[in-house]
C-alpha cells in the first residue's frame, strides 16, 4: 500500500476558492454520490476499503488550511471513519469536525454515499474516488471471486493522483468578456427547515429516453434540460414573469482539454429561455435549447470563460491581496451574481465500471446541495439501462418534478420514482 | 411496488400516496416497495444549559443596568459586568468548542482578552495599566501557553508554528507602545518581545524541515 508520510499540499483550484467563502448550512456545496450495489453493505469491510483507497487519492486525504494570501489543502493524516446514514443528503461538511476532511463515506442498506465538499473536486473526481473504494470493498467481500492477481491489483486509480489545475493549465489570455448573466426566474415555495432536504429520483429507462430523443433530434441533456425549462415554465411562471428561465449547466472540462485531474475542472453553460406570456410550447423550448447548446457548449467559447475566471487569479494585485480582504470581496462579488439561474441541472453523464466488478453494481446516483437562491438542483446520472433524474429540494412540494415525470411518461418512457418522504413529512 | 395512475409513474417507496402528485397509489403486484432512505433524525439538538445560561446572561445584564439606572451615582458601573459577560460570552464557546487547533483557541482568546483589559481600564478611569503591562502579560502567557502546547504535542508540532508566528509578531507591540511613548513599561515591553523572540528561535533551532515548509505554505501566493 502507498504510504503517505510527509505533509504534502497542493493550493486550491481556481473554482474552488470560492466554496470555504460561501459555505454555510443554508449553502452547503456538498455533492453526493451514490453507488447503488446489489447487497448489503458490510461496514467492517468498507471501512478498510475506504483507508487502502484513501492514500492513493491526493485530492481527497486532506485537511483545508488558511494562508495569509490563499487558503490551501494538506495532507491530513487522521483516519476518515464511514458512518451509517442518518440524516438528510448533502449536508454542510465542517472543515474542523469530522476529522478535518471534508468528505463523508456513509452506507445504508444497499447504498454507499460519499459526500463531498466542492472545494476537494467535482463530481468527476468524486466518482473516481467512489467506484475505487467500491473495487477495494468488492475485492475484500468476495475475494473467492477473483484470481490473485485481481486481488493484488488496485483498480479505479487512473488520475488518482493528479492533482493539477486544469484551469491554470490550460489558461490562454483572452479578450476581456462579460459573462454576468440577467436575472432569471426564480423558484418560489415553502421552506424545508434547515438541514433537511426533499429527494425525489426518477429511475427512467435509458433506451426508450433516447428513442425519443432521436425522434427530436435532440442529445439527451437537450431534451431533459427543455423537459426542465418547460416544467418551470409550467408549473412556476405567471403571466406577468418578465425574468427568462435560466439553467445553469456544468460542463466537464477534462473532454474538451484533456487535463485529467482529480481536482475540479468544470465550466458552465447557462441556457435561457424567455417567459413570454401564455404562448410557450414544448418545440419551441427544445429548438431554442438546441440552438444554445450549440452555440454555447465549444471549445472557444468555455476557453474564453476559463480565461476569464482563471486570469482574475493570475493578477499580481489579486495574490498579494491578504485572504480576509479577498474573502470579503468574493462573498460580495458571488451575492450579486446568485439571481443569474433558475436552478442547476448537472449531468454527469453515462457511468462504466471495470468489467469484472460489474455484476455487483445496480446503479449511481448523484445529488447536488440546494441553496436560497436555487432550491432545486437536478441531477442525472446514467448506468447501463437507467438513467437516475434525481431533484434535491430546498421546497416542501414536488411540483416540478411532477412536471417534468409527467412529461417524460406522456412520451411512453418508463419512470420509477424514489423518495426520501421529505414531502409526506410535510403533510 | 405502486403505481399512480395519475402521473403514469411506478413509485419505489412504502406510501399510500404518490409523492408527485398525492394521488392515491394502486399496488402493483409482485414487486415489493423498499425504502432507500432512513428516517431522518432530528439534527438540531436542544441545548438547555446554553438556553439557561444565555438567559441568566440577559438578565444579569439587565439587572444591572436597571439598578445603575435607578441608583445613580455618576458612575455606569454596570458596563463592567455587562463587558465581562461579553466578554465570556466571546471567548467562553470559543475555548469548550470541540476540534480545531487548539493554538489558534489560545491565539484568538489572547486577543479577546487583550482587547478587553483595554476595555476595562477604559472603564475604571484609564490609569494605563492595560497597555502598560496587562496587554504583555497576556500575549506572554499566550506565546508561553502555544510553546507548552508544541513541546507536549511536539510529533505535530508545525501545526502550531503559524500561530506561534502570530503571537511573536504581536509580542513586539508592547515594545512599539514604549517606543512610541504610549506604554510606560520598559521592563514588560523587554520581557515581552524577548520571551517571544526566545520562543520563535526555539522553533527554528530546534524544529526541522516542517516548521520552514509551514511558513512556506502559509505565505505561498
Amino acid at each position: 500500500m502507498k504510504q503517505n508520510n510527509t505533509t504534502k499540499w497542493h493550493k486550491l483550484d481556481n473554482t474552488a476558492n470560492i466554496f470555504p467563502v460561501v459555505a454555510n448550512k443554508r449553502m452547503p456545496n456538498v455533492f453526493r454520490l451514490t453507488a447503488v450495489l446489489k447487497e448489503e453493505i458490510d461496514p467492517v469491510l468498507l471501512q478498510q476499503a475506504l483507508e487502502e483507497t484513501l492514500p492513493w487519492f491526493a485530492a481527497f486525504g486532506v485537511r483545508m488550511k488558511q494562508g495569509v494570501f490563499w487558503s490551501y489543502l494538506e495532507t491530513n493524516k487522521a483516519v476518515p471513519r464511514v458512518q451509517e446514514e442518518k440524516e438528510c443528503p448533502c449536508r454542510y461538511i465542517d472543515p474542523f469536525q469530522n476529522r478535518k476532511f471534508l468528505f463523508k463515506l456513509l452506507y445504508y442498506q444497499n447504498r454507499v454515499h460519499l459526500e463531498v465538499f466542492h472545494v476537494l473536486s467535482d463530481g468527476t473526481g468524486g466518482m473516481r474516488f467512489l467506484k475505487a473504494i467500491c473495487y477495494k470493498y468488492i475485492q475484500l467481500a468476495h475475494s473467492e471471486a477473483f484470481t490473485k492477481q485481481q486481488l493484488a491489483t488496485t483498480y479505479g486509480l487512473v488520475g488518482a493522483d493528479n492533482t493539477d489545475d486544469g484551469y491554470m493549465k490550460n489558461y490562454v489570455p483572452r479578450a476581456g468578456a462579460n459573462f454576468k448573466e440577467p436575472t432569471a426566474l426564480h423558484i418560489k415555495g415553502e421552506k424545508l427547515p434547515v438541514d433537511e432536504t426533499n429527494v425525489l429520483s426518477g429511475l427512467i429507462h435509458v433506451e426508450q429516453l433516447k428513442a425519443v430523443c432521436k425522434a427530436k433530434e435532440a442529445s439527451v441533456t437537450e431534451y431533459i434540460t427543455a423537459c426542465i425549462i418547460y416544467g418551470v415554465y409550467t408549473e412556476y411562471a405567471t403571466e406577468t414573469s418578465r425574468h427568462p428561465i435560466s439553467i445553469f449547466i456544468p460542463v466537464n472540462l477534462r473532454r474538451f482539454f484533456g487535463t485529467d485531474t482529480s481536482l475540479n475542472f468544470f465550466s458552465n453553460i447557462m441556457v435561457s429561455v424567455p417567459v413570454t406570456g401564455c404562448g410557450l410550447q414544448f418545440e419551441n423550448v427544445l429548438a431554442q435549447v438546441k440552438q444554445q447548446f450549440a452555440q454555447k457548449l465549444t471549445r472557444e467559447a468555455l476557453e474564453k470563460k476559463l480565461a476569464y475566471t482563471a486570469g482574475t487569479e493570475k493578477k499580481l494585485a489579486v495574490r498579494l491581496t491578504p485572504l480576509p480582504i479577498k474573502n470579503m470581496i468574493m462573498r460580495f462579488v458571488f451575492s450579486r451574481s446568485r439571481n443569474g439561474a433558475t436552478l442547476t441541472l448537472s449531468n454527469l453523464g453515462v457511468q462504466a465500471v471495470e468489467p469484472i466488478f460489474e455484476p455487483y453494481f445496480e446503479g449511481f446516483r448523484f445529488l447536488l446541495s440546494t441553496n436560497t437562491k436555487e432550491p432545486i438542483k437536478i441531477t442525472a446520472g446514467s448506468y447501463k439501462n437507467q438513467m437516475a433524474l434525481c431533484f434535491n429540494s430546498l421546497v416542501s412540494e414536488n411540483r416540478l418534478a411532477k412536471a417534468v415525470f409527467r412529461i417524460l411518461a406522456k412520451e411512453g418512457i418508463s419512470v420509477t420514482v424514489e423518495s426520501n418522504g421529505g414531502f409526506h413529512e410535510k403533510m | 411496488m405502486k403505481r399512480c395512475n395519475e402521473c403514469k409513474v411506478n413509485i419505489v417507496d412504502n406510501t399510500e400516496l404518490c409523492p408527485l402528485c398525492n394521488a392515491p397509489l394502486e399496488e402493483v403486484e409482485g414487486q415489493p416497495c423498499t425504502s432507500v432512505y432512513p428516517v431522518q433524525l432530528q439534527s438540531t439538538r436542544y441545548n438547555f444549559v446554553k438556553r439557561l445560561l444565555v438567559y441568566l446572561s440577559v438578565l444579569g445584564a439587565g439587572a444591572c443596568a436597571i439598578v445603575n439606572y435607578f441608583q445613580w451615582q455618576g458612575k455606569a458601573w454596570s458596563l463592567i459586568p455587562i463587558t465581562a459577560l461579553a466578554f465570556l460570552w466571546l471567548v467562553g464557546p470559543q475555548a469548550v468548542r470541540r476540534g480545531g487547533n487548539v493554538a489558534a483557541k489560545v491565539m484568538r482568546i489572547i486577543f479577546a482578552t487583550c482587547a478587553y483589559l483595554v476595555i476595562l481600564d477604559c472603564l475604571l478611569g484609564y490609569r494605563g495599566w492595560a497597555i502598560d503591562y496587562g496587554i504583555a502579560i497576556a500575549l506572554c502567557a499566550g506565546v508561553l501557553a502555544i510553546d507548552i502546547i508544541m513541546i507536549v504535542r511536539r510529533e505535530s508540532f508545525e501545526k502550531y508554528v503559524w500561530y506561534q508566528g502570530i503571537l511573536v509578531l504581536c509580542g513586539l507591540i508592547p515594545l512599539v507602545l514604549f517606543f512610541t511613548g504610549v506604554a510606560a513599561s520598559r521592563l514588560f515591553a523587554f520581557i515581552t518581545a524577548g520571551v517571544a523572540l526566545a520562543s520563535l528561535l526555539a522553533t527554528f533551532v530546534f524544529g526541522d524541515r516542517n516548521a520552514k515548509n509551514e511558513f512556506k505554505r502559509r505565505f505561498h501566493v
